[in-house]
């Protein structure tokens, strides 16, 4: 029992201890003096508008990452139940390829759809005589295309989830609706999802907690969080501050923020539990 | 369920799967693609005249061979290193009982939740400052705790009986005999899987390694193929497309041999937690 | 449980044993030669050095901007592991001199019997590597920035392609109807995040990034003659003539027949010759109205972070290749950078011939009379400053903002950054 906590705490709960150290520091990784500024990182961030810019892109991404890696896929699951298992299993097996291919290599290809010219998405608009748009150029447009990747990339796991949740749904149920003339989409909206729900705040949360996590590698790859700024959110923005900028404090202090918004999502999170538990009852 | 609804189902399925796939086809049909088909007729994934042009000049340019025996390495030390500590550790928070065991499982349920970009600095400074940059275990260490592995593994170990294990307990066995000789081989399926969904996920890292990968020599195959992309071979569609190809291949094809066993284990894991 | 934890440990000690080194001296040379970007050259140099020094072994990593490059580099200082050669572009010569542990290559060629080697250089070339009293770098890569012409799509569009114009206003004029006429972008320029691009359009139209005021550095990129030349830009974007895409994005689009006319580095000469599938033409830097052109010299110095003496004698004798006569020959070639050394010009032994038959090398090479230094933005927070700069272009050229509103907001900030800095 115990070993596993020597690497947990070596790399996962020192680093948590040293960074709120670092934070009070000016420091660019090479120097070997570093600045002891007190708070002034963070009363710098809070300072800049770009921050609140960056936390508005986070939601937006949590938002499409709902859309994409939650509606969807339980929409998708649920047709997924019309069919005989079978045939769901070649559904299953095939939508989760993206899920294993890595995250890098898959956003190569994007890059290559999202070319202003000379790309596969733009030669089908030019073929149709349609404006071309820069996309991973265009502030309004890079953080959806960079998030489709992600989508994409990660779909298929939240779809077997998805769909798992469902299939765990007691038949002795939906045979007893059925039985009392439920059927179509009554059968759902009264019957399957209010069951499926706990599975549901599960996937809802794992899909908040994992979203920024899961555009990580597509921003790197794609647009480096640019352009102006218009894909960066707060997760990346700890990685460009410490390895891009150098500004070890700031990054650090960034983290802090991070980690407190992950911390109160997790408190959501026990809160939707409590409520699960009591209804479970 | 009548055949107008399923055969509605069916046709959305089969398009999503279909639009899924296709940059995976893009994928495979640029890197069969001569430069000048693939300037001449972008819109189709299929090659004309399919061409080996870009395989034999990556397997020439970039030692693909040294790539994939470190992601080896690395994906197969992290796989090993994370499984061998959690087995034990989720025998303890399943069948023992000790002082403190809840305060210990939250850190566990807790390092579940920390976002890993944290610490990537504390760690890079942790780990240059041992000497291991530009190593394979530089690369490996950080990796090997995971909560995760843990946390799954708990899941299951907790389905199985405790009745068994005291009676192996009464008939004279020591806890760690119960362990390897008895719950472990229970088991096996979700560990085997569990190990296959960590070999992939090791499989396909990115930052942390290519953080640490200094040095061509221990590029993993996901390292190479971003600093090829990203420097030597950036806009050689072709090359960068056959690279790719190769990387996803053995990930593609492990998943497909085992594909039954690890989509159950996961959302066994995911619907129980 | 303790042999299973051995068993990890053999394993790791087994990756550590297998790719650590024997005798040979292996040094790393880190620059921005991709594929399509001189790596062909790379391989050559290297392999033609490598041959006569068989106890060195260069490992080449390219990346694709010079401040990827220079992000990479100190993240690798940082981690005490720091490449023994480095291409730093001239806009961060000045952030190396204040910020990373360089060897300064007059004391690095004295300790390696390289003194007489630095003595084959012209004076004036050193001014491109110098920092206050060090030379930082040894100057290495010139280029500047040129038209090249897809002369299928301009006889298509009507134009006499031996008298292309001149001037961006006859561009801006054209514009429209090369696109009307040939259903494809007018214009491209490749610009990221190291501001050449924008550099050079505000410089021509008369204005400067940074200036000298009561011996402290400003930025006065956001003067009426800056917003002015990246308006011009913005609104050819705008409306549809001009591609709003990077160095990469350009290359692709021009390559693919997308472009007529696309602005960037001679060194990417020898790549558009080889793979252009169109005749191919180069044409200089259009002026702004009757004013001179005045663009930033691209290009970098070779920087040494070696640390232990028989790397530092390493990459001296790797560095002296590179810039002797032979290594230079095969540089200006296998790119199109512009020869550091004007004598190799008029040397047959050397460039003589081969500038005499490529005209589009020599655009470049007329152009060197018009080429400034590139701005280097001083102090810690010189990567950021650029980072700002960058940002204000993309604004403009979004349409998220006027370029006059974009570059005030943005020299702003790069005061802020700079502020205290004085002139060197």
């Amino acid at each position: 029992m115990v070993p596993v906590f020597i690497p947990l705490a070596l790399f996962v709960f020192y680093p948590l201890f040293r960074t709120v150290y670092i934070s009070f520091f000016e420091w660019n990784l090479v120097n070997p003096k570093r600045e002891f500024i007190g708070f002034e990182n963070y009363t710098e961030i809070l300072r800049q508008p770009e921050f609140i810019t960056m936390l508005l892109q986070s939601l937006y991404y949590m938002g499409l990452a709902l859309i994409g890696n939650f509606l969807l896929p339980i929409g998708l699951a649920l047709l997924t139940l019309q069919v005989s298992s079978r045939e769901a299993e070649i559904y299953q097996t095939l939508l989760f390829i993206p899920a294993v291919i890595a995250v890098s290599i898959g956003t190569l290809i994007w890059l290559w759809f999202y070319l202003p010219a000379g790309g596969l998405f733009n030669a089908i608009l030019g073929a149709w005589q349609l404006p071309r748009p820069a996309w991973l150029n265009d502030p309004s447009l890079a953080l959806p295309a960079v998030a489709l990747v992600a989508n994409w990339k990660f779909l298929g796991f939240h779809y077997l989830i998805a769909l798992a949740g469902l299939r765990a749904i007691p038949k002795e149920f939906l045979e007893a609706a059925r039985v009392d003339g439920a059927s179509g989409w009554n059968l759902i909206a009264f019957v399957v999802l209010p069951l499926f729900a706990p599975s549901a705040i599960f996937l809802l949360v794992s899909t908040l907690l994992q979203s920024l996590e899961q555009v990580f590698v597509p921003i790197e790859v794609l647009t480096v969080g640019g352009p102006a700024g218009a894909t960066d959110n707060l997760m990346y923005s700890v990685y460009n501050e410490g390895f891009k900028f150098f500004r070890a404090g700031r990054a650090a202090a960034l983290s802090v923020f991070l980690i407190a918004a992950f911390a109160a999502l997790i408190y959501w999170q026990f809160r939707l539990l409590e409520k699960r538990v009591t209804y479970e009852r | 369920m009548n055949a107008r609804t399923t055969w509605a189902a069916r046709v959305v399925l089969i398009m999503t799967t279909a639009l899924m796939l296709l940059p995976l086809l893009y994928q495979v049909g640029l890197s069969f693609k001569s430069p000048t088909e693939f300037f001449g007729n972008p819109l189709s994934p299929f090659p004309l005249q399919p061409t080996l042009e870009h395989y034999q000049g990556v397997l020439n340019r970039l030692p693909m061979g040294l790539y994939l025996l470190n992601s080896l390495l690395f994906s197969g030390a992290v796989t090993l290193g994370q499984i061998g500590l959690a087995i034990p550790a989720a025998y303890a928070f399943s069948h023992q009982r000790f002082v403190g065991q809840h305060l210990l499982f939250a850190l566990i349920v807790l390092s579940m939740m920390i976002p890993f970009v944290i610490t990537y600095i504390p760690n890079y400074l942790t780990i240059a400052s041992w000497n291991l940059l530009g190593t394979l275990p530089g690369m490996v260490l950080p990796f090997l705790g995971s909560g995760y592995s843990v946390f799954l593994l708990r899941q299951h170990f907790r389905a199985f009986p405790s009745s068994i294990l005291e009676a192996a307990v009464v008939d004279g066995a020591s806890p760690s005999q119960v362990l390897w000789r008895v719950l472990a081989p229970a088991n096996l399926a979700a560990i085997v899987s569990l190990g296959i969904y960590l070999f992939i996920q090791s499989w396909n890292q990115l930052i942390w390694p290519m953080l640490i990968a200094s040095s061509p020599k221990v590029y993993t195959l996901t390292v190479g193929v971003q600093r090829f992309a990203g420097g030597e071979g950036g806009n050689d569609w072709g090359a960068m497309m056959a690279a790719s190809v190769l990387t996803n291949l053995p990930t593609i094809v492990l998943f497909l041999l085992v594909r039954k066993g690890l989509l159950a284990t996961f959302t066994d894991g995911a619907v129980k937690g | 449980m303790k042999k299973r934890l051995l068993g990890l440990g053999l394993l790791l000690s087994f990756g550590a044993v297998a790719f650590s080194q024997n005798t040979i001296t292996t040094i790393g040379y880190w620059n921005i030669n991709t594929e399509a970007f001189g790596a062909p050259a790379v391989r050559e140099l290297i392999a033609g050095f490598e041959k006569a020094n068989p106890n060195i072994k260069i490992e080449a990593r390219a990346q694709v901007r010079y401040t990827e490059l220079l992000q990479n580099t100190q993240a690798a200082i940082a981690g005490g592991n720091p490449p023994e050669v480095v291409q730093v572009g001239y806009l961060f010569t000045n952030y190396v001199a204040e910020n990373l542990p360089f060897q300064e290559i007059r004391k690095l060629a004295a300790q390696n019997g390289g003194t007489r080697h630095l003595e084959t250089f012209p004076k004036s070339v050193f001014s491109l590597g110098t920092v206050g009293a060090d030379l930082v770098g040894l100057p290495y890569s010139l280029s500047n920035m040129i038209g090249y012409v897809n002369t299928d799509l301009a006889k298509k569009a009507g134009l006499d392609v031996n008298k292309l114009p001149n001037t961006w206003e006859a561009w801006r004029k054209l514009a429209p109807d090369i696109k009307a006429k040939t259903g494809k972008y007018a214009i491209s320029m490749g610009y990221n995040d190291d501001n050449w691009s924008i550099e050079g359009l505000i410089s021509s139209n008369g204005g400067n990034l940074l200036e000298c005021q009561n011996g402290m550095q400003k930025a006065v990129f956001d003067s009426p003659q800056g917003a002015a030349a990246l308006q011009l830009w913005a609104d050819l974007v705008k409306n549809g003539t001009w591609l709003n895409a990077n160095y990469q994005q350009g290359e692709q689009a021009f390559l693919a027949g997308e472009t007529l006319v696309h602005f960037t580095t001679i060194a990417s000469r020898a790549n558009y010759q080889k793979n252009a599938k169109f005749e191919l033409r180069g044409i200089g830097y259009p002026r702004f109205g009757a004013k001179p052109v005045r663009i930033p010299g691209g290009g970098n110095v070779l920087v040494s972070f070696a640390k232990d003496p028989a790397k530092q004698s390493a990459a001296w004798k790797f560095i002296q290749y590179l810039t002797s006569g032979t290594g230079f020959t095969t540089w200006t070639k296998g790119t199109g950078y512009v020869p550091l050394l004007p004598s190799l010009s008029l040397d047959s032994r050397y460039l003589k011939d081969f500038i005499a038959q490529n005209p589009i090398q020599q655009v470049g090479i007329k152009q060197l009379g018009n080429t400034i230094r590139w701005t280097s933005f001083p102090g810690s927070n010189g990567l950021a400053a650029g980072q700002a700069l960058f940002k204000g272009v993309q604004q403009a050229l979004s349409g998220q903002a006027s370029a006059d509103v974009a570059l005030k907001n943005a020299a702003l900030e790069v005061n802020r950054l700079i502020a205290g800095e004085k002139c060197k």
